[in-house]
């Protein structure tokens, strides 16, 4: 399973090996064929796909070229809204709804010239890590349909992987672009928080969401997520060479806690990236142990500050899981939100201080492998741990933060599941965090 | 008086109840002179100990009368508690919100006149505790609409559920009450001893008051649970050392 890349694509079709029709109709092909089994897609857009696809062939061949996204087929997270169409946020809560306008990330992508082949599922509301809660049932992971494709983003993430689509976009409220990626063994980024409009995206927790593209690979993401910003066309990326690259592992609490196959393929990725010629050493974040308990006051009273309305007169539209994590947000003091967000900001120096000597973090990204579908707990050793919990961990940190982070793919399991590591670069240098990603992915290649 | 059961224990348990106050008693007085359907201080004592216990904040009521049994209630809420009471005739809606005031709840006591069918649907959720206590032909029509208004774990409280025990075949020879308002009643408890959302249990107290627990809050517990180790870990952090930095 080795999706064709935006790179790949652009090149033949300026060489005339390929056409946007081909290409749409070639993942258009996958989704008939295999979506029934994986559910990544809750609505595919087949017809007006095509007309957009025509559209971008007879561009190119009047000269007209937009970059490079021009007939890339892409799919969109359900929880974005597109002119005309329902968004779901994979919510019977949402019945009837009709966006009247294109989000702004929309509207660059279409200048852009992508195409939209559909939408995709999600964790209903973006409130879980698995895809298992969704009103269109859940996404299965195209390595093992038995298993979770991550979450919330987890059709996006399926759909690369599955040659339904050359890359997507996700959104990240405390990893729910890097999660699935990394379930799928696919490319996830999460910007700086802000970069990237967040406008006409069903919100899960303002202060914690972001929004971002999920590719086959590091070049690809910078692709999409340049075109996401809607300023001028992506400058090519530059790879930092790995000899010198200053990485920092911030192993007590985020290695404390891994499959032992993940931990495996982690530290031969430090090892590779060592013989490589990069510097790694240890860092501390001092209060790691409290990201959890912040995290969860902050998204969960600002969850259910959106959501309190709709908990009220309609709670059985929302599935049972979701409506009581919502319902727990409820309980939520005013005073615990503010010292979270007094935590928040603590966290937010010992992420600066650990990356002012360092060009990236590097850590894991997901403790385990992909979660099979229906599990509440997973074993990691001799513990047994409660999936969503174990599912956010290492990612969470840089939401609170907003730092960017980048999920890439570093290995499998002895089963064939795919496993991932992070970095996460100083904040408002996402381009740097991705010549880094760009360096290690060519290093761990 | 009490019809279910005797006399002498009705007595005894009104010569220990101390809760009442002087505006409750002159209301009782009037209530007896005027043959207003009012519950008795027994029932207005556990309206007030039921709402107090599950620390009420909305109670939603239907039949307020002259507001007796809202002034129980009320009394139970904080001072930004709110009482919403559905009364259909506006002579006794005008008397209950007076009531209300002498009994020094004006700020958190809503008077609505109207028909409760047509009320409820407008009034918003989610109450604490919803007393059920107007006309006996509407307690079935009106049940789903009010187990929705209930938050998980609130309680809706329900009067005259034994009508002087009258729909219980043999106990009374002779009938004094509106026998299709008993056949609704009768209706009314079947419903809900088996409502899915509801855990009822009926109290044979004066004329009857059934209890039920709005299911829900179970499956919230555990979660909550999760919070609060999560909210004791946000407070022992040592945060406000680097904070003030």
């Amino acid at each position: 399973m080795t999706p064709m890349t935006i790179d790949e694509f652009g090149r033949r079709l300026r060489a005339r090996e390929l056409s946007v029709v081909d290409a749409t109709n070639a993942c258009l092909a996958r989704i008939e064929a295999d979506n029934a089994r994986l559910n990544a897609f809750v609505l595919v857009m087949a017809d007006e796909a095509r007309r957009q696809a025509r559209e971008a062939d007879r561009e190119i061949a009047a000269g007209r070229d937009r970059g490079p996204l021009h007939g890339v087929p892409m799919s969109i997270k359900d929880l974005v809204d597109m002119r005309g169409i329902a968004t779901t946020a994979a919510s019977r809560v949402r019945a009837g709804h009709v966006a009247e306008h294109d989000a702004p990330i929309v509207a660059h992508l279409r200048r852009a010239g992508a195409v939209v082949v559909g939408k995709t599922n999600l964790h209903e509301f973006a409130l879980g890590t698995t895809n298992e809660d969704s009103a269109f049932g859940p996404a299965r992971n195209p390595h093992d349909e038995t298993r979770s494709p991550g979450g919330s983003s987890g059709g996006s993430a399926a759909s690369i992987v599955a040659g339904m689509a050359l890359a997507s976009v996700g959104t990240d409220t405390g990893g729910s672009i890097r999660i699935p990626a990394a379930a799928c063994g696919t490319v996830g980024l999460k910007p700086t928080y802000g970069e990237v409009s967040a406008d006409g995206v069903v919100p899960l927790a303002r202060s914690l969401d972001h929004v971002g593209p999920l590719a086959a690979s590091v070049a690809d993401a910078h692709l999409v997520y340049h075109a996401l910003l809607g300023g001028a066309v992506a400058r090519p990326l530059a790879a930092a060479p790995v000899r010198g690259l200053r990485l920092a592992v911030p192993r007590a609490y985020f290695c404390d806690l891994l499959d032992d196959e993940v931990r495996t393929a982690f530290e031969n990725a430090l090892g590779r990236l060592r013989e490589g010629g990069a510097q790694v050493r240890d860092v501390e974040i001092r209060h790691a142990r409290d990201i959890a308990p912040v995290y969860l006051h902050l998204s969960l009273a600002e969850a259910a500050a959106y959501h309190a309305t709709t908990i009220d007169e309609q709670p059985d539209s929302y599935t049972a899981p979701v409506r009581l994590r919502l319902e727990m947000g409820r309980h939520i003091l005013a005073e615990d939100y503010v010292r979270a967000q007094i935590g928040r900001e603590v966290l937010r120096r010992e992420v600066d201080a650990a990356l002012a000597d360092h060009d990236a973090l590097v850590l894991p990204t997901l403790p385990i492998p992909a979660p099979l579908l229906g599990a509440n707990s997973v074993m990691i050793g001799a513990t047994k741990e409660p999936v969503r919990t174990v599912m956010l961990r290492l990612t969470q940190l840089f939401n609170l933060t907003g730092h960017p982070a980048i999920s890439l793919p570093c290995g499998h399991t002895s089963n064939g599941l795919p496993c991932a590591l992070q970095l996460a670069g100083a904040r408002m240098q996402t381009d740097a965090l991705l010549g880094v990603a760009l360096a290690c992915e060519t290093a761990l290649r | 008086m009490g019809r279910i059961v005797p006399d002498s224990i009705e007595r005894y348990l009104a010569g220990l109840n101390h809760l009442a106050d002087p505006v409750l008693e002159d209301m009782a007085r009037t209530g007896a002179a005027e043959d207003l359907p009012l519950i008795d201080a027994e029932v207005g004592a556990l309206l007030r100990v039921l709402a107090t216990s599950i620390g009420a904040k909305r109670i939603l009521e239907i039949g307020t009368a002259i507001g007796y049994s809202g002034i129980w209630l009320a009394g139970a809420l904080p001072s930004n508690g709110m009482l919403v009471t559905i009364e259909m005739d506006e002579e006794r809606a005008r008397r209950a919100r007076q009531n209300f005031a002498r009994a020094g709840f004006a700020d958190r006591a809503n008077v609505i006149v109207g028909d409760a069918k047509l009320m409820i649907a407008k009034v918003s959720g989610p109450f604490d505790v919803i007393f059920q206590d107007g006309a006996k032909s509407l307690y079935t029509p009106l049940l789903d609409r009010l187990v929705a208004l209930l938050r998980p774990g609130g309680l809706l409280i329900t009067d005259n559920v034994l009508w002087n025990g009258e729909l219980v075949p043999g106990f009374k020879k002779k009938r004094t009450r509106d026998a299709a308002d008993g056949r609704a009643i009768a209706e009314y408890n079947e419903r809900i001893n088996a409502h899915p959302a509801l855990m009822t249990a009926t109290v044979p107290l004066r004329d009857g008051v059934a209890i039920a627990v709005k299911r829900g809050s179970g499956e919230l517990k555990p979660m909550l649970d999760t919070l609060a180790r999560a909210t004791h870990a946000l407070r022992e952090a040592d945060f406000n050392d680097d904070a003030s930095r």
